[in-house]
């Protein structure tokens, strides 16, 4: 009884509650100009700035400071996110990490992780992905 | 047919992530689901104003999580999972709570079902439907939204709400119950 009656909600919600209401192109506009303004980064310019900061030890705290002050606002409220990353690099052997006394986990970039950087830097304007390998998951 | 359309469109938006254009790809999705999102989210926020700035938040916040997307989930589900949770951090959010208790205090409790009452021409029994399920508290209304309006399999639900099927299931039930008792009043 009630499912026959619940069949005719997509009419029903689409004729009265939804009747004014459209996503329009001036919408789209606006979203697309602020996503363009947004200082997003690839993944690939991430890595780049991550390794490079890397090859001094740090914390994922102040690594993370100091991708923001780049200007990489992708990790901005989701640090979750930074730290996922960092494990991935860590188990394709490009950062090492080290437990400090103070109980603190410091990164920092290995031999392979250079050589990847510079190669990365090398063709930074090539389309051809070195980074494919980490960007797969 | 529509099927077969989802899925050339899922394949090309994929072929587009692929090559990193992720502004072909958010362009591509505003067109596809960008009216989809804006009612969904009024679904849950019942005001026309808040829910396109949280429309236009979300498609931002799609934008930015794009490597994220796994390919495990389709497209759109994983838009849907980002776009209820970011409704549901509104209606948590101090701003969202503050403006209601303005509100209530303002102009009584009734208010926002008296909004949601005007649009709809009350006699008509259709129309009866969608106030009731307007009406629903909000645990309720999304699943009726999602299984009956959008028509997405419990599975799919129980991903973009992040609860397991039976949870799904049972919140089914009960949102039936209640919408039996209030239309047959």
């Amino acid at each position: 009884m009630i499912d026959d009656r619940l069949r005719n909600l997509k009419k029903s919600i689409k004729k009265s509650v939804f009747s004014d209401l459209t996503f329009t192109e001036e919408h789209k506009e606006q979203i697309k100009s602020k996503i363009s303004v947004m200082s997003i980064k690839s993944e690939e310019e991430i890595i780049i700035a991550v390794l490079h900061l890397l090859s001094q030890e740090k914390t994922g705290f102040v690594l993370n400071k100091m991708i923001r002050a780049r200007g990489i606002q992708n990790y901005e409220n989701n640090e979750g996110q930074l730290y996922m990353f960092l494990h991935r690099l860590e188990q394709k052997g490009y950062v090492e990490t080290n437990w400090k006394e103070d109980d603190e986990k410091y990164y920092r970039v290995t031999n392979k992780g250079n050589k990847l950087l510079s190669l990365a830097e090398k063709k930074s304007k090539s389309k051809i992905s070195t980074f494919k390998e980490i960007l797969e998951r | 047919m529509v099927g077969r359309e989802q899925e050339n469109v899922e394949e090309s938006l994929t072929e587009e992530l692929l090559l990193e254009d992720r502004e072909a790809v958010i362009n591509r999705m505003m067109d596809l689901y960008g009216q989809d999102t804006l009612q969904l989210v009024y679904s849950y926020v019942k005001n026309k104003e808040i829910a396109e700035d949280l429309t236009q938040e979300i498609f931002i916040k799609c934008y930015r999580s794009l490597h994220q997307f796994n390919r495990k989930a389709k497209l759109k589900t994983w838009l849907w999972r980002i776009a209820v949770n970011h409704c549901k951090d509104y209606l948590r959010s101090w701003h969202y709570r503050n403006m209601k208790v303005a509100d209530e205090q303002a102009r009584s409790a009734a208010s926002l079902r008296e909004d949601v009452e005007n649009k709809v021409i009350q006699q008509e029994e259709d129309e009866q439907l969608a106030s009731a399920v307007m009406e629903l508290p909000d645990i309720y209304r999304e699943v009726i939204y999602l299984y009956f309006f959008e028509e997405h399999p419990l599975k799919e639900i129980s991903y973009m709400i992040n609860l397991n099927q039976n949870t799904v299931k049972t919140r089914l039930k009960r949102a039936k119950e209640l919408l039996k008792e209030r239309l047959e009043e």
